[in-house]
């Protein structure tokens, strides 16, 4: 099985290769219903996963695919430079494209492609993908994916990004895609609880120190304020010397940026003419 | 030789006393009242009278350790002729067979006399009311405490107090600073200006009390302080009778260390009010000097109350001049644990609440 596998993959691979480098300029030609199952949704070219994590992945994304109508595509690559490209965005929608994946005529869908060499991540959304993979949620993906992809561990970056992109989709077909003002949320932390127990026990303690202070009324005096003679004060000099000014600065906090985004996707163009959205990153 | 002294009233030959509501000597028998005033030619008199007593006793059976009798002295009720033992500094008391008001004369002669006294205006009902109210509102008085409360003892006291009058001169130096924030596009400023601050100045205090009585605790007194001096009166002895009274036993050199440090740091505290205009003012150096000093030896009205409780003893004392009840309380550590408990459940379960809304809202 892995044996085909490799195969079936490295043929595409090498359809992808030929196709980009010699016929750039060859329009899209689109199949009814694509040709994504000629190429697996998981592909490892820069074998970064396990047999075992390379069928589970496979198993994952074709059961979410088909479920959804909705293409969900991981592909890995050595480098930029052993594909010949120099730009994460540019790579990931040409082969979204030649690789034909996407459902329907809007060739629904979303790629996700890690560079191992680069150390770098890219999505790629068309159709459909564009509304439910906002530029906001992408970051966000980004955000859950790269600590287990810094760590390399691929396969739980990678099981991470099919969880949230079911998810993203299901938001979308409900009418509200996670967005700006709509993004996934961590559960409240359960420090938070510890903080309140810390609250509850500090005003209890002052509560009851301070129905404790009631039952004491014996103290010693520390002033003499009562007998002070009325009219008896004079001050016969003051003066007040100013010594010297010390100027402390501290830079502003940037104000964030993404508070002043609308949200939404931003799309572009690829070189097949087919828009596409996305964004990326570093790990 | 301590004389003693029985106000005898001259209609009925009864035992008389002060009277705290009216202001005056009343017969509890026949209801005379007298004029303190009128009694003091009175009093004269009956000094005159008064001759040295005699008291030169045989004790029967063993004979005393030597210094035992030391502090102890005995009177013979001029009532009923019954034994009356206090200790050497007793002024003041009641005879315990009779129950009639008895001063001894000799404890406040000369130097020992007295300059003023402040006659008790609240009497022993008032002091009962007072505790009353004392024992209200307190969560965490244990109820027993509350509902089996018995007074085991209850006495009007003529406290001795030391009253010192001074002009303190004061230089003091301050380090004050005044801060000043501002902010550009790319900083925030805070500028801290640092200043000295050098005030001079003089302050006078009026009868700044010291109890002059070892067996009252001295943060007991101060507690019900303040006495208001225009109470005061020239001292007679007249004022004691249906009292207890005490001479000094701490003697105004031993006492004004007290009275100095009150006086140093209310002088530290109204300079340091006169520093205005600044954020923080911290007290670098602070140099007073106190003259002009002078001791008065004083007489005030306290009532006290005590009562024991599982074991403890707790005493009250209240201002017979002003009606300032204090006295520390115990604690029952069950309710304040419950409370503790109980709180700490409710704070953190509503603090939880608001941070869940706030998530909610998006805010958290």
């Amino acid at each position: 099985m892995k044996k085909t596998a490799t195969r079936l993959r490295s043929l595409c691979a090498a359809l992808v290769l030929l196709t980009l480098l010699f016929t750039l300029s060859v329009p899209a030609f689109g199949v009814e219903g694509g040709f994504a199952d000629l190429y697996y949704r998981m592909n490892d070219s820069a074998e970064v996963l396990t047999e075992d994590e390379d069928n589970e992945l496979e198993d994952a994304l074709e059961e979410l695919s088909v479920r959804q109508s909705f293409d969900v595509v991981i592909a890995t690559i050595d480098s930029l430079e052993s594909v010949g490209y120099d730009d994460m965005e540019t790579y990931a929608d040409d082969l979204y494209d030649y690789c034909q994946f996407g459902y329907g005529a809007d060739m629904d869908g979303v790629l996700l492609l890690v560079s191992k060499g680069d150390r770098k991540w890219h999505i790629s959304t068309c159709g459909y993908g564009i509304t439910a993979f906002t530029d906001a949620g992408i970051a966000y993906l980004g955000e859950q994916m790269t600590p287990a992809l810094a760590e390399g561990d691929y396969a739980a970056a990678f099981r991470t990004f099919i969880q949230w992109s079911d998810t993203y989709v299901t938001a979308a077909r409900e009418g509200h895609p996670y967005d700006v003002k709509n993004l996934p949320r961590e559960p409240l932390s359960p420090m938070f609880l510890l903080l309140a127990l810390g609250i509850g026990l500090a005003v209890a303690f002052v509560v009851v120190s301070v129905m404790k202070g009631q039952l004491r009324s014996v103290a010693l005096q520390q002033t003499a304020a009562n007998y002070v003679r009325e009219g008896s004060m004079n001050v016969t000099g003051h003066r007040d010397l100013f010594l010297y000014r010390d100027v402390h600065r501290t830079e502003r906090a940037e104000e964030r940026e993404s508070s002043s985004s609308s949200g939404g996707s931003s799309t572009h163009t690829s070189s097949s003419g087919v828009t596409h959205g996305g964004g990326g990153g570093s790990f | 030789m301590a004389g003693m002294l029985e106000y005898k009233c001259p209609c009925c030959d009864g035992a008389i006393k002060f009277d705290s509501a009216t202001q005056k000597m009343k017969c509890p028998y026949c209801d005379t009242e007298f004029d303190v005033d009128a009694l003091k030619g009175y009093d004269q008199d009956l000094k005159e009278d008064a001759k040295p007593s005699e008291m030169e006793w045989a004790t029967p059976g063993g004979s005393w350790a030597a210094g035992e009798t030391a502090g102890l002295n005995t009177y013979a009720c001029k009532s009923c002729g019954g034994e009356i033992v206090g200790d050497a500094n007793m002024a003041a008391s009641a005879c315990p067979f009779c129950g009639n008001p008895i001063v001894l004369t000799g404890q406040f002669a000369g130097a020992l006399r007295p300059d003023m006294i402040i006659p008790f205006k609240l009497d022993k009902k008032a002091a009962k009311a007072k505790l009353k109210e004392h024992l209200k509102g307190k969560t965490l008085l244990p109820r027993v405490f509350r509902s089996q409360n018995h007074i085991d003892e209850i006495k009007g006291v003529y406290v001795p107090f030391w009253l010192f009058d001074s002009d303190a001169d004061a230089q003091l130096r301050f380090t004050a600073t005044r801060t000043r924030c501002w902010s550009d596009k790319k900083y925030d400023y805070t500028e801290t200006s640092y200043y000295s601050v050098r005030r001079d100045g003089t302050l006078g205090f009026d009868s700044v009390p010291v109890d002059g009585s070892s067996k009252m605790e001295d943060d007991l007194m101060e507690s019900i302080e303040p006495f208001g001096m225009k109470d005061a009166v020239p001292f007679q002895t007249a004022y004691l009778a249906g009292y207890v009274a005490d001479k000094y036993d701490v003697s105004a050199e031993d006492s004004i260390e007290r009275a100095n440090r009150r006086i140093r740091q209310s002088t530290e505290d109204a300079f340091r009010q006169t520093v205005t205009g600044y954020e923080t003012v911290k007290l670098e150096n602070s140099s007073i000097q106190l003259h002009g000093g002078k001791a008065k030896y004083a007489l005030f009205p306290v009532w006290l109350l005590s009562t024991s409780w599982r074991g403890d003893n707790y005493i009250f004392a209240m201002n017979g001049q002003t009606g300032k009840f204090v006295g520390d309380l115990p604690v029952d550590k069950a309710a304040a644990r419950k409370w503790m408990l109980g709180l700490t459940a409710a704070i953190t379960a509503a603090s939880y609440g608001v941070m869940w809304l706030l998530w909610l809202a998006r805010i958290l």
